[in-house]
């Protein structure tokens, strides 16, 4: 029985790699199903000026593909989307290297981001709407590696304000997620908030009631990890007024306005939460873990970020791009 | 023994079957592998696509529960593509942006508009129109599989919605604003939004009553259906030599199908799908008596006898008065419910009230029993000439006829009794 059992097994293991031994002679043929005789950059292309800006700025030194052109394969195709504008995608181009990818740069070192960064950015051009509670998606990061960035079309270089809060703090904190999805932070982050939490309603909160509770934002207080990325991204892209805003917030109660459903004035009970005291608790844990875990001075890097986002030139930053001789 | 036997037939059989599993991979079908294939079939679709001098004309559906829209396309070589539009949301005036365009390999053959074109994805973008909220839009297509492509027509079909698109050359030398031009004269022959209502006239013998076709929006009631419960829609789009709807119209009960009008040279529109289904206008007696419709008896148009009688109303109104006659109507008056020659005497308007007899086609006849408003009877009183107009108006029957079976909006009244008797109304 048990030579029987050896026999067909040899038989098996004989004829399979007969089997095998005739399909290998047939050779898989040597083209790539991409186009790897190409040129990196098309010199003939409408595009190759800020092609070739990409190429040297983002897939020579990070290996980041820029992707300007929308794929709604690369998006959720069950949102309604569409693509970037041309000139808005190079605008954020130039403003996400000189506001994100320069700054850790100077504070870290390049090999940080070559090692950590996104290796996609996708553009899209408008928000992905969630009608049925009236929020939108300004950011996604996709298993460490992606991160799309929405709403595009509205970009106006003249507000900073504006850019943080829909690029570049959307960008800071989908760069969170990425960090603490490689090495995870703090368990201790997650208890300090515990059962202020409310992941359905979030939108409904006001900024004001959700700083006395210990967030810096709406959005924060939907769930540990969204307020982990959004303490990281409030706190670098805020600016001072901004942050002592959030903290002063967060130090007071706040009440409905009589006769008001959603405007909250100063007063009230307090909800027993010292919430300036667990903003800055938790942006301690942040730093810490910046600090232990990346090397990475949160303190410098906010300091950087301040001083680029109200001096930066957007004519000589587009100029990179619209200066490359065709 | 018995081990060796089956060891062999083993061998062999597995021997058989790997031979017989490599056989079909080594067998050419095609003379080039997938990838290949597929990138060779872009770069013809791209060849096809930037070869016509004046560009495409793109008879684009976002939706079926809106009209269609064609955008003029110019597909360049480098990856871009000028696209114009002549639509409401550009003031009807034709309008042009540059932007990014891309054949790729995903879904099968793709065409994707892959850079925001203000004119073009505006109908997918999903910011609210419509008093609706944000997420869904227009919900239009960007990014199309290609069916099929030839220097003649280029058939696209929407890779998320799904409608189909169609692409046709714009003849070479035919500048765009032309060929809008062209289109809305082509418009204009078929549906005047002054007249209310059409006729679909099936293959199959069915007739359905069409309600807003200027908007493009098609209403349809079947004859002698209830427009509450029995209204279906369907969106359609001018076309360079007529009209299209989105999809296949199959009415209320699927018994035809029509998609695609030609219009012929009397104006009518001619179903290609089937070769006989129309769409006209309702008989011309129906559109006289149409309630919510006023006719201009246009001075300029008389013929025989009413040059006369006409001039002589002016006249005698001038005389009688000391102004200035300005014009008549055929209408109906809701206030008396009575079919009325309204006149327009200087600051004066009075009614004529008049009876009214069709014959169900093309024939119309007037009685008048010198009936009418205050300054209907006051007129009469003092501009004899108003009673001779009206006995001319009233001694014979008409026949109808105008240039353009599917918009009259002028026709002619042709005495039965002395056809050098005429005259021509305007729809107001």
């Amino acid at each position: 029985m048990t030579m029987n059992k050896y026999i067909l097994s040899l038989v098996l293991l004989l004829g399979a790699a007969i089997g095998f031994s005739s399909c290998s002679s047939d050779e898989p043929n040597s083209t790539s199903i991409f186009n790897t005789t190409e040129a990196a950059v098309d010199t003939a292309s409408a595009t190759y000026q800020f092609d070739s800006w990409l190429y040297t700025n983002y897939v020579q030194v990070y290996n980041l593909d820029f992707r300007y052109k929308m794929q709604d394969v690369g998006a959720d195709m069950d949102y309604n989307l569409v693509p970037a504008e041309y000139s808005k995608a190079v605008d954020l181009a130039v403003l996400a290297k000189y506001l994100w990818f320069d700054v850790y740069k100077g504070v870290v070192g390049i090999d940080f981001l070559k090692s950590y960064g996104p290796r996609i950015i996708h553009l899209i051009g408008s928000p992905a709407y969630n009608a049925a509670n009236g929020t939108m998606i300004l950011g996604l990061a996709e298993g460490g590696l992606k991160v799309s960035l929405f709403r595009v079309n509205y970009l106006d270089v003249n507000d900073f304000l504006s850019l943080n809060e829909y690029y570049f703090k959307t960008m800071h904190h989908e760069f969170a997620h990425i960090l603490h999805q490689t090495k995870t932070y703090p368990k201790e982050f997650n208890l300090l908030s515990v059962g202020n939490y409310e992941p359905f309603k979030w939108q409904e909160r006001d900024e004001k009631v959700v700083a006395s509770l210990g967030f810096t934002s709406p959005y924060a207080s939907s769930e540990t990890r969204e307020d982990f990325a959004e303490t990281v991204a409030n706190y670098i892209t805020k600016t001072d007024a901004q942050w002592a805003q959030i903290l002063d917030w967060a130090s007071k109660n706040w009440t409905l306005k009589e006769s008001s459903t959603n405007v909250y004035v100063e007063g009230g009970e307090s909800d027993g939460v010292d919430g300036k005291a667990v903003i800055l608790q938790k942006v301690s844990i942040v730093r810490q873990w910046f600090k232990d875990s990346w090397g990475v001075d949160l303190d410098s890097l906010r300091s950087v970020v301040q001083y680029r986002q109200s001096h930066f030139n957007i004519d000589s930053l587009r100029n990179e791009v619209y200066s490359i001789k065709k | 023994m018995n081990k060796k036997f089956l060891s062999v037939i083993f061998f062999g059989a597995v021997l058989a079957m790997s031979l017989g599993s490599c056989k079909n991979e080594i067998d050419d079908v095609f003379d080039q592998d997938a990838a290949a294939r597929m990138n060779t079939a872009l770069s013809t679709y791209k060849d096809v696509l930037t070869a016509p001098s004046s560009g495409w004309a793109m008879e684009y559906f976002a939706t079926d529960a809106e009209q269609g829209y064609t955008f003029l396309m110019k597909f360049d070589k480098n990856g871009s593509v000028n696209i114009a539009a002549k639509n409401t949301y550009t003031s009807n005036k034709m309008a042009q942006e540059t932007s990014l365009y891309q054949f790729i390999g995903d879904d099968g053959p793709v065409l994707t508009f892959n850079s925001y074109n203000n004119l073009f994805h505006r109908f997918s973008t999903p910011e609210a129109i419509d008093g609706k909220s944000n997420g869904v839009g227009h919900g239009g297509d960007y990014e199309f599989i290609v069916m099929n492509a030839s220097a003649d027509s280029v058939k696209l079909q929407g890779k998320k919605v799904g409608y189909t698109q169609y692409l046709y050359p714009i003849p070479s030398g035919t500048s765009w604003e032309d060929y809008f031009n062209q289109l809305d004269t082509i418009d204009a022959k078929m549906f005047s939004p002054k007249l209310p209502t059409l006729w679909l006239n099936t293959a199959n013998g069915k007739r359905y009553t069409i309600g807003n076709a200027s908007t493009h929006y098609l209403s349809f009631v079947p004859d002698g259906g209830d427009a509450i419960s029995q209204t279906t829609y369907a969106a359609g789009i001018v076309t360079h030599d007529g009209f299209r709807f989105c999809k296949p119209y199959q009415g209320l009960d699927s018994t035809f199908k029509v998609q695609k009008f030609v219009q012929q040279t009397d104006g009518t529109l001619l179903c290609t799908d089937d070769g006989k289904s129309t769409i006209t206008a309702p008989y011309l007696d129906s559109l006289l008596v149409t309630k919510t419709l006023a006719w201009q008896i246009e001075p300029s148009t008389l013929g025989g006898d009413f040059v006369k009688a006409y001039n002589d109303v002016v006249t005698g109104c001038n005389t009688s008065f000391k102004t200035v006659f300005q014009y008549m109507q055929l209408r109906y008056d809701g206030a008396s419910k009575n079919y009325e020659l309204l006149f327009k005497n200087g600051k004066y308007t009075g009614k004529l009230y008049i009876g009214v007899t069709t014959s169900g086609t093309d024939k119309v006849s007037y009685t008048f029993a010198d009936d009418g408003d205050n300054n209907g009877k006051v007129h009469l009183t003092r501009v004899a000439a108003f009673k001779t107009f009206m006995t001319l108006l009233t001694s014979s029957g008409y026949t109808l006829s105008a240039t353009s079976t599917i918009a009259p909006t002028r026709v002619k009244f042709t005495s039965d009794a002395n056809s050098s008797n005429y005259f021509y109304v305007d729809v107001q």
